[in-house]
């Protein structure tokens, strides 16, 4: 068994009480930040190659390094929407440990100069907001947060912000301008957040697994987190299990662990002793994989090698009941439920497909649907707004390059290829 | 100045500019919908979308600027396939009612779709269908149509800052929703949203199944209204058919852009003002001499008889006619050695928001304070025998008609210039026909000093001469001889109508 870097409740139960964390070594890597240049901190960030939790895998200390480093206001922001389908490692961290997601808050809000950080949850998590807030306020009362911590002279003041339950929220500038109190519709790139980002000012948003990675690389330095997992892809990493396996859940297992391993050994094996189908590797946005990635290293280099992503780690496992085409349209249905309805093609094209797909399914589905459903694919991927209708591609074009055999025996036969299929709820 | 390639084209432009903007410049279309000068850069549209090499994506020409070196192709068929798949996506929900819809002719969907869009629909399900909603006294709205561009949103949020119209609900199911009807009636510039709507979801309420815009004629034109200056896009009812119902010359005003004013909307005062000039009840058509109608020649005679005798005289300007119509009058009084006065124009209280509109409601005052001429209210004695007052009337402050009325009375010879019956052509002993705004082309001298054309599409009415004939006979052959000498004359420089060209120029 590894080393937990970020479940620590599972090495203290109690550690979400500040007086247990602490006892782990919590709130050491914000006093050895504090006696460090911030530009020192950044570096080290840097130097642990730690790359974006939330999907995108880009390098955290390379974006905390884009930050202006004028007299201006700056914002940290800390994305907890965690919206992605299949992921719900985020609530984890917030629930269990959250002091050392505030404590990566400050460390980052000293590095780059901010002096206000905002945590946006997603509605649904109210229960844990208000737990995360008692976490806060005890921050507040040691003096971890607030004005001059630790005696420093740095002052860094941290919000909550819930949210209202929209996917979209989850995309940084529709993060940001649902923080401001606008409809979440994400805005137009350039000018990038580290410009102009929260109320106009410079801002860096990063996601929850991320930041509370940062305390223990300043703790412990950059060459320990270097020693976990695979070259340039290091540190642990929350894989969430969902769909037929046995004993779904939340793995925190060094990055680059294999597939068959994540599933088999810590996900209790598929249900029923059932052939493994399909497996998403990283939240619904990443295209789908088949059996034969088994092996694969779950890690952002090796997924993408395998023409997928890693996304948020979130491994969803279909079974051989499972109907691919009723799969997709639920997911293809939920891309157009989430759309925020700002730019043409997303707004348009994602329900097109949704229905396409869900004709198909009710086997309605009409000779060229499938190359109807590839063009609409070209015609919205790389063309719009933010990355949701990207997103949306990637999850119904993967599911139509691994399982068009599927999708053409529904058009052809009006019923699906697989008998006694295993209902989805819709 | 950066150099950028534009089509394999090169090209020196500006620096810090958008792409879209500098292919406006220099005449290269780019389809859009969402961008408007006057407007914000929303980028949803994501019609506008050319090809940048060395960029992996396609890029949205309204809000990437250009760089030196940058390469652009807006007419490759990576970006044609891509306007054709934004015009399948958009015609997905519409109802492609052009048969019935007022925006037909000048819509740029149509016009788009004919150049790039398909033919053959290829989704099967029905559209999303709205009611078709009046939201206000002025304004009426069709979902079925809107394209989601929000130019009417941030037009009402950016410009007037009135925020009466919000986008409800998400993805396919947006729409635009008036929050405030009230507050659109009210707002003084809400029918510009019609003008603003590249489709037809938005038209003005009196407009709706009036015209087909393909039988108007568009002249571009100066508004009347204030001192501002606005430019005007004229539509004119000039090709009848059988079955238009009996609408008057003038069939709207809309707003035309003036991107050296950085002006792209008017208010609704000038908007509906066209009314105004389809009345033609009351018009004076004859020269009127002493209560009667009479020929061009007794008129003549008078006029000559008047000023040929070498009587003291004056002239009363006008802020309301245009400049070649004033000129014209100062050039008769400095011939014949009389005074010129100019009245005081009519000032009104600002509405709110009142953005560019002026207190000073005559077009043509700046060019009156220009010369310096002194205020007819100012005369020292009224021991004139010869007065001529211009088509003045409902646009100047009391003091001043009073002013000009008791002259007309007083003196031997009072000749008035009129368009219609007024108290000044009753109380003149010839009133002359004179030309309305529309008939003639004409240039304005606006609050920013800036000399702008409008032009005249109507031609004289039968009986109506411009002032300058009256005068001058066959000396000038047409309004412009008069501007090219006014602008040597008076401001020492050179114009004509084709340096004003259509957004005028800065005096």
């Amino acid at each position: 068994m590894s080393e937990y870097v970020l479940f620590k409740h599972l090495i203290d139960p109690e550690v979400r009480e500040l007086d247990h964390y602490t006892q782990l070594g919590g709130y050491e890597g914000l006093k050895k930040a504090l006696k460090m240049e911030p530009v020192a901190v950044v570096e080290e960030v840097k130097k642990s190659n730690l790359r974006g939790r939330g999907g995108a895998g880009f390098p955290t200390g390379l974006k905390w390094s884009f930050m202006p480093k004028d007299d201006r206001q700056k914002y940290f922001v800390c994305n907890a929407d965690e919206g992605e389908p299949g992921t719900f490692k985020d609530r984890y961290i917030m629930s269990e440990n959250p002091h050392q997601l505030i404590e990566g808050m400050v460390i980052g809000g000293f590095a780059m100069g901010a002096t206000v950080g905002y945590i946006y949850i997603r509605g649904e998590f109210k229960f844990i907001a208000d737990e995360f807030q008692k976490a806060v306020d005890k921050a507040y009362e040691a003096g971890y947060l607030g004005k001059n911590i630790l005696g420093s002279g740095f002052d860094f003041d941290l919000y909550l912000h819930l949210g209202a339950g929209a996917y979209i929220c989850g995309e940084e500038t529709g993060l940001i301008q649902s923080l401001e109190g606008h409809t979440g519709k994400p805005r137009l790139k350039p000018p990038f957040p580290a410009q102009v980002g929260v109320f106009g000012q410079p801002t860096t948003v990063n996601n929850v697994e991320t930041i509370a990675c940062v305390p223990d690389i300043i703790r412990k330095g950059a060459g320990w987190f270097l020693t976990i997992g695979p070259d340039r892809n290091n540190g642990t990493k929350i894989y969430g299990v969902s769909g037929h396996v046995n004993n779904p859940g939340v793995f925190e297992l060094p990055m680059g662990t294999s597939l068959r391993e994540i599933i088999f050994e810590h996900a209790g094996g598929i249900l029923d002793g059932k052939k493994v189908k399909a497996i998403i590797p990283g939240g619904s946005s990443a295209p789908v994989l088949g059996p034969e990635h088994l092996d694969i290293a779950m890690d952002f280099d090796s997924l993408k090698e395998a023409g997928s992503m890693l996304g948020s780690g979130a491994i969803i496992v279909m079974h051989e009941d499972t109907c691919i085409v009723e799969a997709f349209a639920r997911l293809a249905e939920f891309y157009a439920h989430e759309s925020c309805g700002q730019c043409t093609p997303c707004r348009e094209g994602t329900p097109w497909m949704a229905r396409i797909i869900r004709n198909i399914e009710n086997g309605d589905g009409r000779e060229g649907d499938i190359e109807l459903l590839y063009d609409i694919c070209t015609k919205i991927i790389g063309r719009t707004v933010c990355p949701l209708g990207d997103a949306a591609v990637f999850c119904i074009k993967g599911a139509l390059d691994r399982f068009r055999d599927e999708f053409e025996y529904h058009i052809q036969h009006k019923k699906c290829l697989v008998e006694n299929k295993v209902a989805i709820y819709g | 100045m950066i150099n950028i390639k534009i089509n394999e084209a090169d090209h020196a432009v500006e620096e810090g500019r958008t792409i879209l903007e500098v292919c406006r410049e220099l005449g290269i279309d780019i389809p859009h919908f969402c961008y408007h000068p006057g407007l914000s850069i929303a980028g949803n549209c994501r019609m506008c979308l050319v090809e940048i090499k060395g960029m992996p994506k396609l890029m949205t020409a309204c809000s990437t600027v250009v760089q030196d070196g940058m390469e652009i192709l807006t007419d490759s068929d990576t970006v044609k396939e891509a306007r054709k798949g934004v015009l399948e996506f958009i015609l997905l929900d519409h109802p492609v009612d052009c048969p019935i819809c007022d925006k037909s002719g000048e819509c740029v969907l149509q016009d788009y779709n004919f150049d790039y869009g398909i033919s053959k629909r290829r989704s099967i399900f029905p559209k999303e269908r709205h009611k078709v909603e009046k939201i206000s006294e002025k304004i009426y709205k069709n979902d079925n149509r809107c394209v989601l561009c929000t130019r009417c949103g941030r037009f009402l949020n950016e410009v007037t800052k009135t925020h009466e119209f919000t986008t409800i609900e998400r993805g396919s199911h947006t729409h635009i929703a008036c929050v405030d009807p009230d507050g659109l009636d009210k707002n003084p510039f809400s029918s510009n949203i019609a003008d603003l709507c590249p489709v037809g979801a938005l038209g003005l309420n009196e407009f709706r199944f009036r015209k087909r815009v393909w039988l108007t004629d568009h002249v571009r034109a100066v508004c009347q209204g204030c001192e501002a200056g606005c430019n005007l896009t004229v539509d004119l009812h000039t090709r009848h058919t059988p079955l238009d119902p009996n609408v008057g010359p003038v069939v709207r005003f809309s707003s035309a852009d003036n991107y050296s004013m950085q002006r792209y909307f008017i208010c609704d005062e000038g908007r509906y003002s066209y009314k105004n000039y389809n009345n033609m009840e009351g018009r004076l058509l004859n020269p009127v001499l002493n209560g009667n109608e009479v020929n061009e020649e007794e008129a003549l005679t008078f006029l000559k008889e008047a000023t040929d005798s070498g009587l003291t005289g004056a002239v009363v300007l006008s802020p309301l006619v245009s400049v070649e119509e004033n000129y014209a009058a100062i050039l008769f009084a400095e011939e014949k050695g009389y005074d010129i006065f100019r009245p005081s124009p009519f000032r009104k209280e600002l509405p709110e928001p009142a953005l560019f509109i002026e207190k000073v409601k005559a077009p043509n005052h700046r060019m009156m304070k220009l010369l310096e001429i002194p205020k007819v209210t100012d005369m020292e004695s009224s021991d004139y025998d010869v007065v001529i007052v211009l088509h003045n009337i409902g646009s100047i402050r009391d003091n001043s008609l009073v002013k000009i009325l008791s002259l007309l009375k007083r003196v031997k010879y009072s000749i008035t210039f009129e368009t219609e019956h007024t108290e000044f052509s009753e109380n003149s002993k010839l009133s002359l026909p004179a030309p309305m705004f529309l008939e003639e082309d004409g240039c304005y001298i606006n609050s920013g000093k800036r000399i702008q054309h409008s032009t005249g599409s109507l031609g004289y009415p039968q009986g109506v001469r411009p002032l300058w004939k009256w005068f001058f006979g066959k000396r000038f052959s047409g309004p412009e001889g008069l501007l090219k000498q006014f602008a040597k004359e008076k401001l020492a420089i050179e114009l004509d109508y084709e340096k004003l060209g259509q957004e005028g120029v800065e005096l």
